[in-house]
């Protein structure tokens, strides 16, 4: 599989020389609409590895290559371009959204700001994608369910045709029938425009429904990649042992079901 | 189970509770509609529902501790047979935080940022136990000790930012249970936490339980947290609660639509290479009273009936109960 994304020994640091690697040394590649999870507790690091994977943070050593070319220290007018073809997907939409803009307004932003086209044609068939009635085009973010808030999180992200897409905890603040809907739409959309998605998640069961391969993450560091599978079923390392033993399941007697 | 006559009393029992919010814009939302349920000594009791299924309302209605939109506007709650409903003012105190603890979703939104954390847990033994300073201090470290605070003596001279999210859930749980109350009420308490943090903060809560012969009504929107823990699950809809059974009954023969498409639309029961399943529609405008069946909208089962008529809540088997036209042909159906 061609390679969307690669780090090479990224490395973070917060507070100087006497701080923390807050990503420590961490060598990771996503294919081309490769679904790719990141997993690993809170303060692990793995909002800081997203966030300077899409240079919004400052790093201290090691390289990013996007789509071939090391973005690591471009200029932040070099970097226009790239910014269109990798996008983000908050966990806390409501946060992400301008409360005074219309939820069309809001979708369309993104494509104005690249200059794409932004029109009635254009805003369909975002909405259409992710299920968002056209009513809604121009209500405000305050009157949405947090699912439908996401689902403008998710338009918005679609919007600029990226090649990958960071979604940090999106189902997090979800209940079980939004997750659904919200797990289902990324796995569609992600899948039939052939887009990558880093997925950060701490919930196992979403991880296995969505994911194509697993990073484990603890304490900055990479502790164990592979298959969703091979972590899942066969996890190697206590940390993902912990990580999986702890995970809520209905019939605690039942293990886990072998994918065939 | 609060149809059926138990040979003991319970020690909560709520009866036909109805709840109602001013929405702000002139419309009554009716939050909770006509819920009975009881809790017996040393159960944990989960309530599971939606956002808006009224489940945290239920919870909030047992302490008197509704937002001012909201009231109860008629029922029973009974603890050891008192009702708290026509409790005066210092009843209600003595009840809140003595007999019964809250444990909330955001730890941080419900500690005073600006006192200690021994301070927080010894305001309630000094109000509610009357311990001097000294008694309550020490009470304090041991409670710390018991919710699993290292280094206790040193923590509690410190601030709430001080600790982390799993740590002060703990705090939480160290404040709610530190009078030794009968009851403690959970609203979704590990929520903000991370898996493995959660499974730490249940499994603590489950020990107390067990330890000081506690009930706990636990509230979450999550089947699977509470799938291994509690021993009753009551899932709330639009207000009503829609099954009831024991825990491994519930799990393995639901007798609801509803109960039924939750676990459908869960991802760990997605077949390999399929969409998970969704639950169309939405949730019920609870501002409109319905002599229907809440779910019928949205359920895959529906006919004609459930349009004009609303389910009773009828027994399927011994202590467990459905609300659904077709309850028993569900059951019986598997």
């Amino acid at each position: 599989m061609a390679e969307i994304l690669r780090l090479e020994n990224l490395v973070v640091r917060f507070g100087g020389k006497a701080g923390v690697n807050a990503v420590d040394d961490i060598s990771l590649s996503i294919g081309r609409g490769e679904t790719l999870a990141l997993v690993g507790e809170s303060g692990c690091g793995k909002s800081t590895l997203a966030r300077a994977m899409m240079r919004v943070q400052k790093v201290a050593s090691g390289s990013i290559v996007f789509d071939g070319e090391d973005i690591t220290h471009l200029s932040e007018r070099a970097l226009r371009p790239i910014r269109r073809r990798m996008q983000m997907i908050f966990q806390d939409p409501f946060a992400s959204l301008d409360p005074l803009v219309s939820i069309g307004n809001s979708i369309l932003e993104p494509r104005r700001a690249f200059s794409l086209p932004a029109g009635d044609d254009e805003l369909d068939e975002l909405m259409t994608t992710v299920g968002l009635a056209a009513e809604y085009r121009t209500r405000k973010p305050g009157r949405l369910s947090g699912g439908q808030r996401q689902r403008v999180g998710i338009a918005r992200a679609l919007s600029v045709e990226p090649e990958l897409v960071v979604a940090d905890e999106p189902v997090s603040s979800l209940d079980v029938s939004m997750q659904a809907q919200i797990l289902n739409l990324l796995k569609r959309s992600s899948r039939t425009r052939g887009i990558a998605l880093l997925f950060i998640s701490h919930d196992l069961r979403a991880v296995r429904f969505l994911a194509d391969r697993v990073a484990v993450m603890e304490k900055g560091k990479i502790v164990e990649t592979g298959t969703t599978e091979e972590i899942l079923d066969h996890a190697r390392h206590p940390f993902t042992q912990r990580l999986i033993a702890a995970m809520p399941q209905i019939n605690s007697e039942r293990t886990l079901p072998a994918q065939s | 189970m609060s149809s059926t006559p138990k040979a003991q009393a319970a020690l909560l029992s709520i009866e036909g509770l109805c709840v109602e919010f001013d929405d702000g814009k002139g419309r009554v939302v009716k939050a909770v509609r006509d819920v009975s349920l009881d809790v017996d000594k040393g159960e944990m009791a989960a309530v599971v529902g939606e956002s808006g299924s009224g489940k945290t309302a239920l919870g909030m209605s047992i302490v008197r501790l509704l937002p001012k939109a909201g009231r109860i506007t008629s029922g029973k709650i009974r603890l050891d047979g008192v009702d708290l409903l026509s409790a005066d003012d210092a009843h209600l105190r003595s009840v809140r935080g003595k007999r019964v603890g809250v444990i909330f979703q955001d730890p941080m939104s419900s500690l005073n940022p600006f006192l200690t954390i021994g301070r927080q847990i010894t305001e309630v033994t000094e109000l509610h136990l009357g311990l001097s300073r000294r008694e309550a201090r020490e009470h304090a470290s041991e409670m710390l000790d018991l919710v699993g605070i290292k280094d206790a003596a040193k923590r509690l001279d410190q601030y709430p930012h001080e600790f982390s999210g799993g740590m002060r859930q703990r705090v939480m749980i160290a404040i709610a249970v530190s009078c030794k109350p009968d009851l403690v009420i959970a609203d979704e308490p590990t929520t903000a936490l991370d898996t493995t943090i959660q499974a730490q903060v249940l499994d603590l809560l489950d020990d107390l339980r067990a330890k000081m012969g506690m009930s706990v009504i636990l509230i979450s929107h999550d089947l699977a947290l509470v799938a291994g823990r509690a021993d009753r699950v009551a899932v709330m809809y639009g207000g009503r609660i829609f099954e009831e059974a024991a825990a491994r009954e519930l799990f393995a023969h639901p007798a609801n639509p509803y109960t039924r498409a939750l676990l459908a639309a869960m991802p760990e029961n997605a077949a390999a290479g399929e969409e998970l399943f969704q639950i169309p529609g939405m949730p019920p405008d609870l501002s409109i009273e319905m002599q229907a069946c809440e779910f019928a909208p949205r359920c895959g089962q529906a006919e004609a009936v459930c349009n004009g008529t609303r389910p009773p809540f009828t027994a399927v088997s011994a202590e467990h109960f459905s609300r659904c036209h077709f309850a028993a042909d569900i059951f019986s159906r598997g």
